[in-house]
């Protein structure tokens, strides 16, 4: 079945199997790879996007529970390392090890600073759930303090 | 540090070079009229290119410890590259010059990349660096050591004539290279020992670093797998016809390991998997579970296996107190973040591989093997890869030859990706050995460890593999025991022994390798016999240390760790800690662990690490190694766990194998120890298993239980 999805501001048109997730779509049908398969149960967070502004995780999310008016941002939908704060703040940090999770912890914390400017130290370890096998938490915190902070000062 | 000549006697160098001599007739002046020039690559990890750019082949996998910008330090600066136009690039050739310099063939473990690279790198550099000053002092007609270099530039200070590194590429190209070379001092390192951010920030950050799983090519198809459930166990035959009719499919296959479905995408692949009808022939495991291994392997601590090391006598009865007991440690699966993938064509008598792996030169041995293709036709394309803590470093090369096995079984054209599911992972095997520690040491009149017998139980990781004649020497497997046999603890009578079972679960290293069940397992011991003798656990440990020079280290981190965390100072009320120092892979980390405990919650309170890992490159890539590998030692100490049930691994996936979150990992405050090594040691791994004992430390004294067995079950308390 053809049907509309709208990715990063483009809207494309898929012929995929309804119970496909989204992460494969997204990954398979329109190339954007940035958008990692860690688990396929929604445990790890690497395929985390936003749907209207909301994390989610898309690896057992069928692309039949996606409308078609809903409005999807991967990692290659946000202006970069030079303009969005929290990648600048992912770059400027080295947070990223093997690199692999990040992609999704990025997009879980752009969530997490759109509703919580200036998050505290408890909004920020219940917002971001997202794993990361290397253990780079110490720098995530720190990067999340400094994309807030650069945030607030724009 | 002195000045030091270096003799280069590394054949592979030469042969990298045109080993061709004759008078430039040409200047630099010259060299830029005409047409571009070709790149100078003196070795085929470096070629300097017209346009400046100094590109790098890095010639191991960077796990995530960040020795892509590490090791392009070393080689800038001895180059004296601008580092602005230093690039670096994945592996993709077997050229001798990549060779692991210690082991001969191309890969990447054990901690070593960059301490083995170290003097390699500098050499090449350094000549290379000389042929590039040669080249403009004939074309200025003066002396090449009146000049001097920086950024990718050659000055003549005298005249002020200047000429960029690319410009003189080719001249370069055409010189003999120095048969020795002169190697810069500490004091005048540009690079080495600054925090510079890391290469790949930016294409990690923005979804485009390019990992295994994303490699695109032509014509690509997509396969998934299904593996005997069963350790030990094989296909007995398969009804694909289900399969067969579901969308996407183009091929169902059995290779030795299993039976794989080619679709176009891996979505259709996988649910088509689903739909095969298999029939495994479980074999003689099946009737094993864990309870059976630990009894097996308590039968075999309870009584005398062979000695690895043994001195003086035991003798008990002259022992003023003997203590005894036992530490247990479970199978651990490595379970990168990034599933294991590998992505094969087979074009007749040719093989290509595109995958993130640890292992290039041992791998295209195994495919070979696997394939039957001549190595020479073989050729793999490093990709980033999503983790790997030893996993990707598959003695057999298991995923890569499955893919290779899956394209050439499917016989189709297309270059095939292989992807594994998480369950495939984490039930798969190659895992962090269980091992079982029982002692038993008499004390002396000081309390402290006269007379100390250690059995250890421990399947072989090395054992029936390309490893075994480095690792298996004199009927014991060093990778069952590093940490323990030498450590600096043990008094003059010694009895320390192994039990090598086999059993059909697979065994591999995992970050930390033998010393994450050793460490815990010495470090436990020494502060449950300085808490017995009611010491201090740093004077003990320093009691025991003194007069062993091989503990230098060890004691210059003891004093920085204790300075570092205010152990003088009795911790808050409420707040109770623990301490550890271990040595492996060339270096020395310490932490103190304080938790804070309310009721019968546990926190972490603070953690201080104190790290000797000899000359450090880039002291923040170190300290966020130190910060991570906590993160990975907490999901060792707090959860991590694969039993084993009817012969299959239990758990499948992070819902029961569960990996630390951001909220459970505490900040580490990171303390670099400088005790004069002249080159760097071991980073990645070492912190990983001095972290074990020390929470251990801090929960035992938070709890009052004695600690037993990882993951650590605080019977009573839970964390906060």
């Amino acid at each position: 079945m053809i049907r509309k999805l709208i990715v990063n501001g483009d809207v494309h048109e898929v012929d995929v199997a309804g119970d496909t997730p989204l992460l494969w779509v997204l990954r398979d049908t329109l190339g954007l790879t940035g958008t990692k398969y860690g688990c396929g149960i929604m445990a790890c967070g690497a395929c985390t996007v936003l749907i209207d502004g909301v994390a989610t995780r898309t690896c057992a999310l069928t692309l039949d529970a996606v409308g078609e008016a809903q409005r999807i941002t991967t990692i290659e939908g946000l202006p970069g390392t030079a303009h969005d704060p929290v990648q600048k703040a992912w770059a400027e940090l080295s947070v990223a090890q093997c690199g692999y999770c990040q992609s999704g912890m990025i997009m879980s914390v752009v969530a997490l600073l759109a509703e919580h400017p200036d998050p505290s130290d408890a909004q920020i370890a219940t917002g971001v759930t997202n794993l990361c096998r290397c253990g780079t938490y110490q720098q995530v915190r720190r990067a999340i303090r400094r994309a807030a902070e650069e945030m607030r000062n724009a | 540090m002195r000045d030091r000549s270096s003799q280069l006697t590394r054949r592979a160098f030469l042969k990298g070079a045109a080993v061709v001599s004759f008078a430039l007739a040409t200047t630099p002046r010259m060299l830029r009229a005409g047409a571009p020039a070709a790149p100078f690559t003196p070795s085929a990890l470096l070629s300097i290119e017209a346009d400046d750019t100094v590109r790098i082949v890095i010639p191991h996998a960077d796990l995530g410890s960040g020795i892509y910008t590490g090791l392009a330090q070393i080689l800038a600066d001895e180059l004296d590259a601008d580092w602005e136009r230093v690039v670096t690039q994945h592996l993709d050739s077997l050229h001798e010059d990549l060779k692991h310099p210690q082991w001969g063939v191309i890969a990447t473990g054990a901690s070593t990349s960059v301490a083995s690279q170290w003097q390699n790198l500098r050499e090449t550099c350094a000549s290379a660096r000389a042929m590039l000053v040669a080249a403009a002092a004939d074309a200025w007609g003066v002396p090449a050591d009146s000049l001097v270099t920086r950024d990718s530039v050659v000055t003549d200070p005298a005249s002020g004539r200047q000429a960029r590194y690319g410009e003189l590429t080719a001249a370069a190209a055409r010189r003999t290279p120095p048969s020795e070379v002169t190697l810069k001092r500490p004091s005048q390192f540009t690079l080495i020992g600054r925090s510079l951010p890391r290469l790949d920030r930016h294409t990690k950050s923005d979804g485009s670093a390019v990992f295994g799983i994303d490699v695109e090519l032509p014509g690509l198809r997509h396969a998934a797998i299904a593996h005997a459930p069963v350790f030990g166990g094989r296909l007995a035959g398969y009804d694909d016809g289900a399969a067969r009719a579901m969308p996407g499919v183009e091929a169902v296959v059995a290779i030795p390991s299993g039976v794989a479905v080619v679709a176009r995408s891996w979505w259709q692949a996988k649910r088509a998997l689903e739909k095969l009808d298999i029939r495994w022939d479980d074999g003689a495991f099946a009737g094993t579970s864990s309870v059976d291994l630990w009894r097996e392997y308590e039968t075999l601590a309870a009584k005398d296996g062979p000695s690895f090391e043994r001195r003086g006598t035991l003798d008990f009865d002259a022992a003023s107190a003997v203590v005894e007991g036992e530490m247990r440690f479970p199978f651990l699966a490595h379970a990168p973040m990034e599933p294991l993938n590998a992505t094969a064509r087979i074009d007749g008598d040719r093989c290509e591989i595109w995958a993130g792996t640890q292992f290039q030169g041992i791998d295209v041995a195994n495919l070979a093997a696997a394939t039957g293709i001549d190595a020479e036709h073989i050729t793999i394309h490093t990709q980033w890869l999503g983790g790997s803590f030893g996993r990707r470093a598959a003695p057999h090369a298991d995923f890569l030859v499955e893919a290779a096995q899956v394209a050439q079984a499917s016989g189709l054209p297309h270059p095939i990706k292989l992807l594994w599911q998480r369950e495939d992972d984490v039930r798969g095997g190659l895992y962090r050995p269980m091992a079982l520690h029982r002692w038993a040491i008499g004390l002396d009149a000081d309390g402290r460890p006269a007379h100390w017998r250690h059995r250890v139980v421990c399947a072989s990781i090395s054992k029936g593999t390309p490893f075994e004649s480095a690792f298996y020497v004199d009927g014991f497997d060093r990778l069952s025991i590093e940490g323990l046999v030498d450590t600096h603890y043990a008094g003059d009578n010694v009895d320390f022994q192994l039990h090598t079972p086999a059993h059909p679960v697979s065994v591999c290293w995992l970050r930390g390798e033998a010393d994450t069940h050793t460490a815990p397992v010495v470090e436990g011991i020494v502060n449950r016999l300085a808490r017995r003798a009611g010491a201090d656990p740093f004077a003990y440990r320093r009691a025991l240390l003194a007069g062993k020079p091989g503990a230098a280290r060890t004691r210059g981190v003891l004093d920085a760790l204790e300075r570092a965390a205010n152990w003088a100072e009795p911790p808050p009320d409420g707040v109770f800690r623990g301490m550890a120092v271990h040595t492996s892979f060339g270096s020395v980390c310490g932490f103190v662990v304080e938790l804070a405990r309310h009721d019968k919650t546990l926190a972490f309170h603070r953690v201080t690490a104190a790290f000797d890992c000899g000359v450090v490159i880039n002291p923040d890539a170190v300290r966020a190694q130190v910060a991570s590998s906590v993160a990975f030692a907490l999901s060792m100490a707090l959860g991590q766990e694969i039993t084993i049930e009817r012969g299959s691994a239990v758990q499948g996936n992070f819902n029961d194998y569960p990996v630390a979150t951001l909220a459970q990992v505490p900040d580490v405050d990171v303390h670099l120890v400088d005790n004069g090594l002249e080159h760097p040691t071991g980073v990645g791994e070492v912190p990983v298993s001095p972290f074990l004992p020390a929470l251990a430390a801090a929960v035992e004294a938070a709890t009052g239980s004695v600690i037993s067995a990882f993951p650590i079950r605080s019977a009573g308390f839970r964390w906060a």
